[in-house]
């Protein structure tokens, strides 16, 4: 399931210590609560873009987490069956997941 | 019906009125509870019929954080611009009326708060109730309501609805 970035993470990249509130992520809805400066319309949804790109391209580190074998199996195989098995288990996930 | 407590009949309060406001969109917030920017999410008007009458408030509000930590949802309720249904504040602990919740368990999770509070105001004007919304923490990270975090389009993800109803009670 793919996480879509929204205004208000594009707003945080933008400045961390902003306070908004936006509703149906709808520019025209962004409350700015003092001491925040108004970022525009066209700066947050290119830092959504940008962080989208960078989340989409990470996809494979997230398949690859959700696949390997728990630590302490992983522990478990290495003590049993040696570094070399312990590298071929991880290789398979490796290779179901490639870098993009 | 009529209830004896101690071999004394007691009285029951009456329903007057009944009146809501509903929310089916979502929002988000980055702004603090701790620095009081608190967001507006439902209002309901209320003129009572006699001073002596209570306000039953029931609300319902679905929530969602970016993290586990911080960013969580915290409630506030309001009779104008009274804060009411909240704790006391102590130190640089601050009233509210919901604390930190488990609002995000992975990315997909929501939580469901409720509140329900008998309000006195004796007053007979037109009152003005509040529930707004803030995060939690100091950190980054953002609230969201009526949605969870990742709000992905799939159908294991939700969009939940929020509702407070302010019910007049007579004597």
């Amino acid at each position: 399931m793919a996480h879509k970035i929204d205004m208000a993470e594009a707003i945080l990249a933008i400045n961390p210590k902003a306070e908004v509130s936006i509703f149906e992520e709808n520019y025209d809805t962004i409350q700015w609560f003092p001491g925040t400066s108004v970022i525009s319309k066209a700066d947050i949804e290119a830092k959504q873009a940008e962080l989208q790109t960078a989340y989409d391209n990470k996809k494979y580190q997230r398949d690859r987490a959700a696949e390997y074998p728990p630590v302490v199996d992983q522990l478990d195989d290495i003590y049993h069956n040696g570094i070399d098995a312990w590298k071929a288990t991880i290789k398979t996930t490796k290779d179901k997941y490639p870098k993009g | 019906m009529a209830l004896f407590v101690g071999g004394t009949e007691k009285t029951f309060g009456k329903v007057l009125q009944v009146i809501s406001d509903t929310k089916a969109s979502t929002g988000s917030s980055t702004a603090l509870a701790s620095g009081g920017n608190f967001t507006d999410l439902m209002s309901a008007n209320i003129t009572l019929a006699t001073t002596s009458s209570k306000v039953m408030i029931t609300c319902m509000v679905n929530t969602g954080a970016s993290n586990a930590s911080d960013a969580t949802c915290l409630l506030r309720c309001l009779r104008d611009s009274t804060q009411i249904a909240g704790g006391t504040a102590s130190g640089n602990r601050i009233s509210t009326t919901s604390g930190k919740g488990t609002d995000n368990q992975g990315g997909h999770t929501q939580l469901m708060k409720t509140v329900h509070w008998i309000d006195s105001p004796s007053s007979t004007s037109q009152i003005t109730y509040k529930v707004q919304f803030a995060k939690r923490g100091g950190g980054g990270g953002t609230a969201y309501v009526g949605q969870s975090y990742d709000d992905s389009n799939d159908t294991e993800e939700q969009r939940t609805p929020c509702c407070l109803t302010l019910t007049e009670i007579g004597a």
